[in-house]
């Protein structure tokens, strides 16, 4: 601890800070500059972020309701700004895509999956609108026709029905045996009308 | 233009520009230049200063012998009045305490002291003005442009005579009382602390330039625990046998001949003369 001792001078009559407090100060004005000039940025980033989500956001909302079926390719973008119409049509072809995945029964599709018997390793479960393909690997083919039977059986548990469970193919891999079941999903209104 | 035509090499200048500035001691009888000031640098000077201090006749003719280097004024109390000021006046900043000082050394000295260069210092909370009195600050500064002398600092010569002590005798800063008599000559600066902050400063005349009439002085003033002189002027040498020097004051060096014998305390002269 040591007191300051008087420093008088004559070519500076009044105490002025030194130079070390100018460089000090100048530092702490470009730092805050900088970081003044970064949220600047940051924030004009964040608000066209956001106004690019509500433009996408009130697209979506123009989206017809997905029915599945013909006349999606009909839809018109009634409002829709005309510069980019390819641009809006692709989006609206993608969005009805996923709304059409979306819209598939998806725990049933996962309850036939869950159905099999044991001994059987599945390989490839695919549901689109081509139906169910499911493809697994089992010892021997006893396992794959108690997994195309339990399917079959499906419509007792779960009240869907599989329609046409297809043993498709079987194959010899040096694993055991591989195959393939293919099955369709009756339509809703069959499926509950009894 | 004219500078480029006496300086042939622009590199030597900037290299005399960045050497350390020398400290000058100036006295009513002439100045003394007591070579570069110590301290920290980047290279070490190529002549070693410890010689004793160069006498030159003035300002004036330093300059003419050493174009182009730096310089620091260090000014003898022969040359000053000091002005400690009252910490109850209601003054708000420098400007205004220069010119209460301004108007009270003119109702002391008269019109004279209307162009007087001042200087404003605060310590600890104490604040005071000095006055140049002896010299024309304008005309040194007309000396050094001419010469393209940097002329980097124009202080009295107590303030680091101060320093230097305090580094010299710690008990100076540490003591609840404690005094330094700067002597200069006939003339001696009383500056007393209390645990290193400013109390007092005020110019004092001896009766006799000798070790018995600093004796005399010290005795008149209110005792303080540790008290030093430091300076030169005496016309006697400082008693070595304790039992002949005067009681109670400690003695910084040899306080005769013409001019201080230091102005530094080679041992600690990095930190006294950060500043």
């Amino acid at each position: 601890m040591t007191t300051p001792l008087p420093q008088p001078d004559f070519l500076r009559p009044v105490a002025r800070p030194g130079w070390l407090a100018w460089a000090w100060c100048g530092t702490g004005l470009l730092v805050l500059a900088a970081s003044a000039a970064d949220g600047l940025a940051a924030w004009q980033q964040r608000s066209q972020a956001l106004a690019r989500l509500d433009r996408s956001a009130v697209a979506q909302a123009r989206v017809p309701v997905p029915a599945p079926g013909p006349a999606l390719g009909a839809s018109t973008t009634h409002g829709a700004k005309p510069a980019r119409p390819a641009d809006t049509q692709a989006r609206q072809a993608e969005a009805r895509r996923w709304l059409q995945q979306l819209a598939q029964p998806w725990p049933v599709v996962w309850a036939a999956n869950e159905s099999a018997p044991g001994g059987v390793q599945w390989l490839v479960f695919e549901h689109g609108s081509a139906g169910l393909r499911l493809s697994g690997l089992a010892a021997d083919l006893a396992p794959a026709q108690a997994a195309a039977d339990a399917l079959r059986a499906q419509r007792q548990q779960t009240g869907a029905a599989w329609q046409g469970v297809l043993l498709a193919s079987v194959e010899r891999v040096p694993e055991g045996q591989r195959f393939e079941l293919l099955a369709r999903l009756a339509p809703p209104v069959a499926g509950a009308a009894p | 233009m004219s500078s480029a035509a006496t300086e042939p090499r622009p590199a030597a200048a900037w290299l005399r520009r960045l050497a350390p500035s020398h400290a000058l001691w100036q006295g009513p009888d002439g100045l003394w230049d007591f070579g570069p000031l110590p301290g920290w640098r980047l290279w070490r000077p190529a002549a070693a200063p410890d010689g004793p201090a160069r006498h030159h006749a003035s300002f004036d003719a330093w300059c003419q012998a050493h174009p182009g280097q730096g310089c620091q004024l260090l000014l003898s109390a022969w040359l000053l009045h000091e002005l400690l000021l009252d910490p109850g006046l209601p003054l708000a900043d420098d400007t205004a305490r220069l010119r209460y000082a301004r108007g009270l050394l003119q109702h002391y000295h008269g019109d004279a002291a209307a162009q007087w260069p001042l200087a404003a210092w605060q310590a600890g909370g104490r604040r005071g003005v000095s006055a140049l009195h002896a010299l024309h600050l304008p005309a040194l500064q007309a000396s050094a442009r001419r010469a393209g002398v940097a002329l980097r600092t124009v202080r009295p010569w107590w303030s680091l005579a101060l320093a230097a002590a305090q580094q010299q005798l710690p008990a100076l800063a540490t003591a609840d009382s404690a005094r330094l008599l700067v002597v200069d000559g006939l003339l001696v600066t009383q500056i007393d602390l209390a645990r290193g902050g400013l109390q007092q400063l005020q110019q004092r005349r001896l009766a006799t330039a000798c070790p018995a009439g600093l004796q005399a002085l010290q005795a008149a003033l209110p005792p303080v625990a540790c008290c030093a002189a430091t300076g030169h002027g005496l016309q006697q040498p400082w008693p070595v046998d304790p039992a002949h020097a005067p009681s109670g004051i400690q003695a910084l060096g040899s306080l005769q001949g013409a001019a201080p014998a230091a102005l530094w305390h080679a041992a600690s002269a990095t930190t006294a003369l950060a500043a």
